[in-house]
């Protein structure tokens, strides 16, 4: 194969449209989940972030069914979702986790539950594992807008969300409004759910929203810097996997968390400071 | 008594966790600085559960806390109480710098995009050096011995310039020198005019550098200056006897003779 044959053959996805859409919907989805991933790692939201991603599913089965814009719809419930499990939380002594479990499994039931009550063109296969490549251009431009929101609305806010992800008890001290700020980070997170559900689907969702943030915090000891370096991981890691789909002809949810995962483990081996071999390095140098 | 020196007031304030017996009960005291006070009481004595009234964390089933004599909402918005958490209850392996968490105690006071004005800076640094940290400012917390942890959620209080600064455990696990550093640096607290409360296992060092004390056994013990309030009488009553005093005088406890040196608990 000559080079222009090669080049020919890696642009090739480029003049689908259907592929430009997805690959690039894929980015921004990617960077957006990334970035709160920082916040969802350092807190230990993990199943917090899989019980949203789940929760929303009713919520775009009945926008659907209303003929509203789905990423309403899912936003409502996955809101919905967070308070049910506030409310569990505070009115019960139970452990968190179980407040989410119980909360997070009903609004899952009920959404699979709506769906085969109503048949429509909602495929349950396209909720559970997302239909990237059939992304429409409404459905990016919803995209690019929670994209936008998501990062807009953390540039205003990281600091007061660092500080009280960090030290609750000193952010209460000092004035912040704390209730305000947890609501504000879910409310992100549901954005970034329902934006994620139709890249790869609500079972990989959590993928996005912890992996990137966990490779970052591997690299460096800076929160700031997590900031930038597990968007752009994230972001390129979703690129590429929506690219190597179309090669591998292969779920693309699936090819995009794999990816992501391929980046983590090299480095979880290879990080300067917080790899495997650099702690066996500092272990024999001791 | 000056009228605008700081304030703690805690007026019959029982507090009970769901499904739980009263952590606090019926707990009476007043304190106004210039002035360092122990917390002294087992675990399990309400200790925290009192911090965490006077920081308006818990809502009293009865009774009020003023702070200043204004409510607790107020003292949160005012940056009025500056917090000194147990080294237990921060997450060392978080990505923060030491200079990231002391410029923290500034954050409640600027601006809506939390951008450090060169005065912030400068109290940052100030704080560092006062606590002797200045060199460790880019070192990320968990690389940090037991005692220059301490010193650095000092200096984020310090930092913070709050008249009130409240100290949960501050020598724990700190050796000798770091320990007096941290006394030195809460009565030159106290000598601007400041009220620190300091709840304390280390019963030896209380008569030391503080001017009062306040026992908790889930109700109050006692409240006052050492001389009425740090006596064997009311140790034994908040240690329920653990504590085995050499002395029988009625007079404050002798440090390091009468007590000895121990984790009452």
């Amino acid at each position: 194969m000559s080079g222009g044959e090669f080049l020919d053959l890696a642009l090739s996805p480029f003049t689908y449209g259907y592929m430009r859409n997805a690959i690039f919907g894929a980015g921004v989805v990617g960077a957006m989940c990334a970035v709160l991933s920082c916040f969802v790692t350092l807190r230990g939201w993990a199943l917090l972030g899989d019980a949203l991603s789940h929760a929303v599913v009713p919520g775009v089965a009945l926008a659907y069914l209303a003929g509203l814009p789905f990423i309403a719809g899912a936003f409502a419930a996955g809101l919905l979702a967070v308070v049910g499990i506030g409310v569990v939380e505070r009115s019960t002594t139970l452990k968190g986790d179980a407040a989410i479990g119980v909360v997070f499994s009903t609004f899952l039931a009920a959404g699979l539950l709506l769906v085969s009550l109503y048949p429509s063109n909602l495929r349950l296969t396209t909720i559970l594992f997302g239909n990237l490549l059939g992304i429409s251009d409404e459905d990016l431009v919803q995209v690019y807008a929670a994209g936008g929101i998501c990062l807009g609305v953390l540039l205003l806010f990281w600091k007061d969300l660092l500080l009280l992800s960090f030290d609750p008890a000193h952010a209460r001290t000092i004035g912040l409004r704390v209730r305000a700020l947890n609501f504000l980070l879910l409310a992100l997170l549901s954005l970034a759910a329902v934006s994620a559900l139709q890249a790869v689907g609500a079972i990989l969702v959590v993928a996005m929203l912890v992996t990137p943030g966990a490779t970052a915090y591997l690299l460096t000891d800076s929160f700031r810097r997590m900031l930038v370096i597990a968007p752009v991981l994230g972001g390129a890691a979703t690129m590429l996997g929506a690219y190597a789909s179309f090669f591998l002809d292969a779920s693309v949810g699936g090819c995009i968390v794999l990816l992501q995962t391929a980046v983590f483990l090299v480095c979880w081996l290879f990080a300067p400071k917080h790899g495997l071999l650099a702690g066996r390095r500092r272990e024999a140098a001791a | 008594m000056a009228s605008d020196s700081p304030s703690i007031r805690v007026d019959g304030v029982t507090v009970a966790y769901r499904g739980s017996a009263p952590a606090i009960e019926g707990v009476t005291f007043a304190l106004h600085g210039p002035t360092i006070c122990a917390l002294l009481g087992m675990n399990g004595s309400g200790k925290s559960t009192l911090f965490k009234a006077v920081m308006g964390f818990v809502r009293p089933q009865a009774g009020r806390v003023a702070i200043d004599g204004r409510d607790v909402a107020w003292a949160q918005r005012a940056n009025a109480i500056a917090y000194v958490p147990q080294t237990e209850e921060v997450d060392w392996t978080f990505p923060v710098s030491v200079r990231d968490v002391v410029t923290m105690g500034r954050q409640g006071r600027m601006g809506f995009l939390r951008i450090p004005s060169a005065t912030d800076r400068r109290i940052v640094a100030d704080s560092l050096a006062r606590v002797g940290m200045a060199g460790f400012a880019e070192r990320q917390i968990g690389e940090l011995s037991g005692g220059q942890k301490k010193r650095v959620f000092l200096a984020r209080a310090l930092a913070q310039e709050a008249r009130i600064v409240l100290l949960d455990e501050p020598f724990t696990g700190v050796d000798l020198r770091t320990e007096a550093a941290i006394t030195d640096i809460l009565r030159s607290l106290r000598d601007a005019g400041g009220l620190i409360l300091v709840s304390t296992h280390n019963l030896a060092s209380v008569p030391d550098f503080c001017d009062e004390a306040i026992l908790v056994n889930r109700r109050l013990v006692a409240a006052g200056p050492l001389a009425t309030a740090f006596t064997p009488a009311h140790l034994d009553r908040a240690f329920g006897g653990t504590v085995r005093i050499a002395t029988g005088s009625a007079g404050p406890a002798e440090p390091g003779a009468a007590l000895p040196a121990l984790a009452a608990s």
